[in-house]
């Protein structure tokens, strides 16, 4: 039988590696653009933001939404405040949160170990707090995005993500994404296109996103 | 089919982040390869991650939602009554969506796409989905139908423009959904984001948490298939 809290460390232990494995991919093509901030020359490398595994999904048919993850690490405190896109590509871009009312934002913070761990110990009872949870149904309205505890999800603006010096922030499915709306023309496989990404701190980098079916 | 006896419930919140954390490392410089021109992606590795135990949740007394029924729509308006029951013999994947979500829908199609396609073809033909809308208004049918036609070949397309409806099939599942329009026109839509697996006499044999991939999914519907 598996022990969640091992398989959830491995499973954190395994993004941490994922996360030195893709520092450096991707995101070296962007220097001109954050040349607007003062580098000094010695350690540029190792304090340059790196952002990598930038991609979009492939739009389905009939929908002019589409959303793009990406994996940043900044070197020092930043935050992400912008994201923009040629208006070939789409009329507007927002940086959005997916939220998961059962457990907050999940998937690109670790700190939900200590929430999982707990709610181990309530697992046996829930499927009964599943029947329970429709009573909130009721003030549902009121209280978009907060505990509805059933694993209902809403996507909210943000207006910035922060980014923590050294540490990785994955905007990924089910958490942040680059939301893309009124997509001129459908996402296709192997596509690819800038955005333009506003940092606090580093500027503006520019980061190329391919399309995926994934 | 029955239910089955103590089995444990798995730790499938667990699992999710344990799935997401492993799409995150597999997808470590995938894109530097510059394409993608097989058309399969670097994420799915071929071969899935087959388990003897179910993984998703199951209940020791399975909803039934077998007399749901909702109107599944064709491209052309034309409408069917769909029970949320499988064929004999099968499975229905079911899941509650909006076209016009990024994130969360085309990642639980995406997954059960890619979970069809790690079974075996005589088995995944036996796993039929079915995607209903929570936004009836901006999803028509011919949107319904283009949509879920972009994921799977033959899914089922539904809604229902009576909310009351909409409500039922809902609460059978024990999900919700929320519908706003703020006065700048922008539509805020909240929903479940779990999927079900419904047998053949219309009990839910299996619930799948956001996230759950495409590998536990196959593994899941194999388990449930052999009965
Ligand atoms: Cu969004």
């Amino acid at each position: 039988m598996l022990n969640p809290r091992t398989t959830v460390r491995a499973g954190a232990a395994a993004v941490a590696v994922g996360a030195l494995l893709l520092a450096g991919c991707g995101s070296d093509s962007d220097g001109a653009a954050k040349d607007t901030s003062e580098k000094t020359t010695t350690t540029a490398a190792a304090e340059e933001i790196q952002i990598s595994d930038v991609w979009a999904r492939k739009s389905p048919m009939a929908t002019t939404a589409g959303a793009a993850y990406m994996k940043i690490t900044s070197p020092v405190d930043d935050a992400l405040v912008g994201a923009s896109v040629s208006s070939d590509i789409a009329g507007t871009v927002e940086i959005h949160e997916t939220v998961m009312a059962d457990e907050g934002d999940m998937g690109d913070d670790m700190s939900t170990e200590t929430t999982m761990a707990d709610d181990m110990s309530t697992e046996t009872t829930m499927a009964d707090d599943m029947g329970d949870d429709m009573s909130t149904e009721t003030t549902m309205a009121d209280d978009m995005g907060d505990d509805m505890g059933d694993g209902a999800m809403t996507m909210q603006p943000v207006d910035s993500i922060e980014l923590p010096a050294g540490e990785e922030v994955a905007l990924e499915p089910g958490g942040y994404h680059i939301m893309l709306l009124d997509l001129v023309a459908p996402l296709e496989v192997g596509d690819t296109f800038d955005i333009v990404l506003t940092f606090e701190n580093a500027g503006e980098v520019t980061v190329t996103a391919e399309v995926r079916d994934a | 089919m029955a239910s089955p006896p103590d089995r444990p419930r798995r730790a499938h919140r667990a699992l999710a982040l344990l799935v997401a954390g492993s799409i995150g490392l597999l997808a470590a410089c995938g894109s530097d390869a510059g394409s993608d021109a097989g058309g399969t992606t670097q994420a799915a590795a071929p071969t899935g991650d087959f388990r003897d135990e179910v993984q998703g949740l199951q209940r020791d007394d399975p909803i039934e939602v077998g007399d749901v029924v909702v109107p599944e729509v064709a491209a052309d308006g034309s409408t069917t009554p769909f029970a949320l029951k499988a064929e004999p013999g099968d499975l229905l994947f079911v899941a509650f969506g909006y076209t016009n979500c990024p994130d969360v829908c085309p990642t639980t199609l995406t997954d059960i796409r890619k979970a069809k396609a790690l079974l075996d073809a005589d088995e995944s033909a036996r796993v039929a989905v079915a995607f209903g809308t929570v936004d009836p208004e901006r999803d028509t049918a011919d949107v319904m139908s283009a949509y879920l036609g972009s994921f799977v070949e033959g899914g089922h397309a539904l809604r229902t423009e009576d909310p009351a409806e909409l409500k039922a099939a809902e609460d059978a599942l024990g999900i919700t959904s929320q519908v706003v329009k703020d006065p700048d026109g922008t539509v805020e839509v909240a929903h479940s984001a779990k999927s079900f697996v419904i047998d053949d006499q219309g009990r839910v044999v299996d619930e799948w948490a956001f996230g759950s991939g495409p590998e536990l999914m196959a593994s899941d519907l194999r388990l449930l298939l052999e009965g």
